[in-house]
């Protein structure tokens, strides 16, 4: 059984790597994904074995460079594997069963995010952010990364985090938060243990000379990263939407449907049909149309700000108004939370 | 007419039912083949983080930790 007081990574991913000292200290993450059908564009051969070599300098310099790793350890947690959290007791075994229901005695890494989400969700607490929004992405912060590297940074977003911070296309992003950068997986970790605001320190290697600066975390930083594509946001769309998985309406549709490019337009492009995956279904939100407001707010938002507004700000029970447009006429449902 | 829907659906469940099966059955192969691989593969220590630690201890080399969900 997985020991997460040591193994704790992004549990979306299908697949993850440590680079560890015999003595369980992790010198570095590898493995990042950001969407379901291009698997593999956060990662390369080549910026695997920049990790790896990366690593091993770690290795020829450690125990010196403890104070640059401490970070990088597992955060403090209640469940030491899987079957502690609750909705997972006793649902599967501590060893896998490699026999013929090898599959079925496997528990899904996702399910561990789903479960921790559960913990609050069913002691009708708000989701934190760190939980809602996990392991941030370096374009969370404004920061695209050469895969092909351990660090070096490719793009900067101007007005972003990063831009404000003075950090510069082809600077090596050296330290993030005090922790040795060997990945994108590595700055995802910074970021997951990263304030929800703040500020968090960096060091970049800017040809011969290493630059000190810090990245100011502003309130609601952590929504700007993507989580439509996870698995674990079908779990969020039963909890706040009622089972609707939804598509940006770009705004030259906007203009046609009378909708400004600043207000609110998600698409309906699946509507659950079974199990507590149908509230919506229920409520008469069919496919296509399209959502113009939710709990009075107008304003544009993305999927994965619709889910987490709606994680966050209301608890199971209660019924949040949404507005849908169809066939140019609008219509208000009432979505039970779960 | 209802009979003809009622064997449509029927089909159809069963349909559903054999491709889940075969689904399951494709995941449990390529599990069960990947161990036999790695079983039998010195470079690699498969599902056994002791015996790997235990090995690094030994040689004084740092770790690789692979996690992999198998389609």
């Amino acid at each position: 059984m997985l020991d997460l007081t040591l193994f704790q990574f992004d549990f979306d991913l299908s697949f993850s790597m440590f680079f560890m000292n015999a003595d369980k200290t992790i010198y570095g993450r590898y493995g990042t994904r950001s969407s379901l059908e291009n698997a593999e564009s956060h990662m390369s051969l080549e910026g695997l074995v920049d990790a790896l070599e990366g690593a091993l300098l770690l290795h020829e310099g450690y125990p010196e460079n403890a104070p640059f790793l401490k970070q990088k350890q597992a955060a403090p947690t209640k469940y030491k594997t899987p079957n502690d959290y609750p909705s997972l007791r006793g649902k599967f075994g501590y060893e896998l069963d490699y026999g013929e229901k090898v599959v079925q005695s496997c528990l899904h890494c996702h399910q561990m995010i789903e479960a921790e989400r559960l913990v609050y969700r069913n002691a009708k607490q708000p989701i934190p952010e760190k939980l809602l929004y996990p392991h941030p992405l370096p374009q969370t912060i404004g920061l695209k990364m050469d895969i092909d590297t351990r660090g070096t940074i490719k793009e900067v977003k101007p007005n972003s985090e990063a831009s404000e911070a003075g950090i510069k296309p082809k600077d090596v992003l050296v330290t993030l938060d005090n922790q040795a950068i060997l990945s994108v997986a590595d700055i995802q970790w910074a970021l997951h243990n990263a304030p929800n605001s703040g500020v968090i320190s960096a060091t970049v290697q800017r040809g011969n000379n290493y630059v000190q600066t810090n990245l100011r975390l502003n309130p609601d930083w952590r929504n700007k990263n993507d989580i439509s594509w996870r698995v674990t946001s079908w779990e969020l769309r039963r909890m706040g939407t009622g089972g609707l998985v939804f598509e940006p309406v770009s705004n030259s549709e906007k203009a046609q449907f009378k909708i400004a490019s600043e207000n609110l337009a998600l698409r309906v492009k699946y509507v659950g049909w079974h199990g507590a995956h149908n509230v919506a279904k229920r409520a008469g939100v069919k496919l296509g149309d399209i959502l113009v407001s939710c709990d009075g707010h107008d304003e544009h938002w993305t999927t994965t700000q619709l889910l987490g507004y709606l994680a966050s700000k209301h608890k199971p029970g209660e019924m949040v108004p949404m507005e849908f447009l169809r066939g140019g006429q609008r219509y208000q449902v009432q979505i039970r939370q779960q | 007419m209802k009979k003809l829907i009622l064997s449509l659906l029927l089909l159809a469940t069963s349909a559903v039912i054999v491709e889940a099966q075969d689904v399951q059955k494709k995941r449990r192969d390529a599990v069960l083949n990947d161990k036999k691989h790695f079983d039998i593969d010195s470079y690699w220590v498969y599902d056994d983080f002791e015996k790997a630690r235990a090995e690094a201890q030994k040689t004084g080399k740092p770790l690789l930790v692979v996690f992999r969900c198998l389609p």
